[in-house]
């Protein structure tokens, strides 16, 4: 520990206000600030439809892992080439899609147990992953490196895809966090990201652009 | 020359710059426009927000000592490092031996005012480190040998075409006209320095308190590679960028969007807990975080100051002031610009030469009313002035000036006089005004105290 830590803390510690003039730390709720809130509590679903079409993101809604199957497919279809797969990591709700898909198991590389560090993996067309939430009222994804499989598959590759239960549609980024802080320590990430819409830029003129340095398509599928 | 008469000349070339004020003006007439929309449709009562945001920002900096030892054992105990820098020295002498001591050839970067107010890309270089700027108003910026223009908008004074010239002389870059492929051209030659770098460097928007965690917004994913791919993450924060709780980020990720860039919420905000865990597919092996005091326990211990570290960065202040659209962001020549940097800038280390921003402004408030953490801006800045005008009436000459005009005030002859020498001077005094800018107003031929006279 070097001296300055000391130092500074003992600097703004140094006038302090009387116990009585010490602001109280106030209570948040989103339903009380936003606007779009309650659109959003009473229609989660549609209010995160329409943030994503709005941020020129993509949603797929589905019934079930079959029909999720096909739609990961025809995205795909698209996408891949023989020299460029697209990638994957281990999860739940990924796996069950992807066994009955011999299509899908061909086209889609495993990145988990490759632990891949070389600069080829910035090469995948495309990047599958899950999500920890998805938040309605500004059409964010929530994700984590534990279900998101690390912290580069959803942001390396050009095309970021990204499946969902709709059980996993909370209302507000305050609900989301708060269901993040309430995990415990073993079952928090090093790294998450809320994700709204696909990488964008407006520094050259403030003119919109896609596809900056992350993802220049992000597609949804929620299944349920 | 000294900083401030330099500061005058610059800012009376660019007010006169034609091509220069129609560039600044079209960049923050998009900005205005996306604000008042997103405010409108975003929140219910924006100034109920605001009172909300500054009340958590005060709790804040009452607490600060102990909310920031809270962040340093949460994160600590994940394996994070925290360095405690008192000066911008410091800060930047611990970056460079951390490289040093991995013989890193190269550092990427995203977007970090920090490392600009600490000198940290010369650092580097002069060290033969080669610093990658990956945010794309950064790089252009970067190429050109500039520095950023804005805050939150470090290209803001570049066209398309002056971008693909600086591409083209700089990058071997083709020439267009698109703003997408000169994106695209940033894109392909930034890729593989994300992967081959040593070091990665951010800044933070955020210290969460509770999580341990920091917080870091952006638009284009530069930064998010720039903490995932680089064995090494080091991020640099001023000490005041601390929030209570997690949630809280419910209310000032949106805040900041808004006032930042007229979005609702940013594209990407990354919640970095530490280095990579032993169960994660990737992540750097190594973190950490530099808390920058260099002057904020000083402006923190002036009681109507301690408010200005309730700060967010937004840039709302600059996009809004009648100086900052006259002058643009490179006459004041320091990090920070505006209405902020006229009230932090002479109170950080060795930077008393810089009280002559107290007068870079109009006092119109209009910075105050925008502020979305309720700093009362131009106030701040008219105590600045005092302190200045207090150090310029030690001189002599000041103080003979001013006896001189209350003299001449006091009497009601001595004052007609003065107005009859300036009437017979006034057509030689544009012989003061070197450019011949301005025409300087006529003495009214008569009096208030004559007319009133004649009319009675």
């Amino acid at each position: 520990m070097n001296n300055a830590r000391e130092e500074i803390l003992k600097n703004l510690r140094q006038n302090p206000l009387q116990a009585s003039q010490k602001p109280a730390l106030p209570a948040h709720r989103d339903a009380s600030i936003y606007r779009s809130f309650e659109a959003a509590r009473q229609n989660p679903l549609q209010a995160f439809a329409q943030k994503i079409s709005a941020l020129k993101g993509e949603l797929y809604r589905v019934k079930d892992e079959p029909a999720a199957a096909r739609i990961l497919r025809e995205l795909l279809s698209g996408a891949v080439s023989p020299t460029s797969a697209a990638a994957r990591h281990r999860h739940v709700l990924l796996d069950r899609i992807f066994t009955a898909d011999t299509w899908l198991q061909e086209n889609v590389q495993l990145i988990d147990d490759q632990k891949i560090f070389s600069p080829d993996f910035a090469d995948f067309a495309a990047g599958i992953t899950a999500v920890d939430f998805l938040v309605a009222r500004t059409g964010s994804l929530v994700l984590s490196t534990a279900t998101a499989g690390g912290r580069r598959l959803s942001v390396l590759p050009p095309f970021h895809i990204a499946i969902a239960a709709t059980e996993q549609v909370v209302v507000s980024l305050d609900e989301a966090l708060q269901l993040y802080s309430e995990r415990g320590e073993q079952n928090r990430s090093s790294y998450a990201t809320i994700i709204t819409g696909p990488s964008r830029t407006s520094d050259i003129e403030k003119i919109l652009v896609l596809g900056a340095h992350g993802p220049k398509r992000l597609a949804i599928i929620v299944i349920g | 020359m000294s900083e401030h008469s330099s500061f005058l000349s610059r800012a009376a070339a660019k007010a006169n710059d034609d091509a220069h004020r129609l560039k600044i003006a079209k960049a923050i007439s998009t900005y205005d426009a996306a604000v008042t929309a997103t405010k409108a449709d975003q929140f219910l009562d924006w100034q109920a927000a605001r009172d909300l945001a500054a009340a958590i920002k005060n709790y804040t900096l009452e607490n600060l000592a102990d909310l920031l030892e809270q962040f340093e054992a949460n994160f600590a105990a994940r394996g994070g490092k925290v360095f405690w820098a008192a000066t911008a020295n410091d800060a930047a002498n611990y970056v460079l031996q951390l490289a040093q001591e991995r013989q890193a050839k190269k550092v990427v970067k995203s977007k970090s005012m920090t490392t600009e107010e600490i000198n940290l890309n010369e650092k580097l270089e002069h060290a033969g480190i080669k610093v990658c700027e990956s945010d794309l108003g950064e790089l252009i910026v970067q190429l050109a040998g500039e520095k950023p223009y804005h805050i939150v908008t470090p290209a803001m004074h570049k066209t398309k075409a002056e971008i693909s010239r600086i591409f083209q002389e700089k990058l071997q870059a083709p020439p267009t006209d698109s703003a997408e492929e000169l994106t695209m051209i940033a894109r392909r030659h930034l890729r593989r320095d994300y992967v081959t770098a040593d070091l990665g460097l951010t800044g933070a928007n955020f210290i969460i308190a509770d999580a341990g965690a920091i917080s870091m917004t952006e638009n284009e994913g530069n930064g998010r590679l720039t903490m995932s791919c680089p064995p090494v993450h080091v991020v640099i924060a001023g000490l005041e960028k601390v929030i209570p709780r997690l949630t809280d980020l419910s209310l000032f990720l949106p805040l900041l969007a808004t006032s930042g860039t007229g979005q609702e919420i940013t594209c990407y905000n990354s919640l970095v807990f530490g280095p990579r865990r032993q169960d994660e597919n990737d992540g750097p092996e190594e973190m950490h975080v530099i808390l920058l005091d260099n002057g904020r326990s000083r402006l923190y211990n002036r009681p109507n100051f301690r408010q200005a570290l309730r700060c967010i960065r937004c840039g709302a202040c600059l996009n809004v002031c009648p100086v900052f659209r006259a002058i643009g962001g490179h006459a004041y020549n320091v990090t920070y610009q505006g209405p902020i940097g006229a009230v932090i800038t002479p109170h950080y280390n060795g930077l008393p030469q810089y009280q002559h921003l107290a007068f870079a402004s109009s006092l119109c408030g209009a910075c105050s009313d925008v502020c979305p953490v309720r700093i009362d801006l131009h106030h701040l800045i008219l105590e600045n002035r005092v302190e200045a005008i207090r150090r310029v009436s030690q001189n002599l000459f000041w103080r003979s000036a001013m006896k001189m005009y209350a003299w001449l005030m006091r009497s009601r002859r001595r004052l007609n006089l003065a107005r009859s020498l300036a009437r017979l001077a006034n057509p030689f005094l544009f012989l003061l005004d070197k450019n011949r800018r301005k025409t300087l107003p006529h003495p009214a031929a008569k009096t208030f105290a004559e007319l009133w006279k004649e009319k009675t």
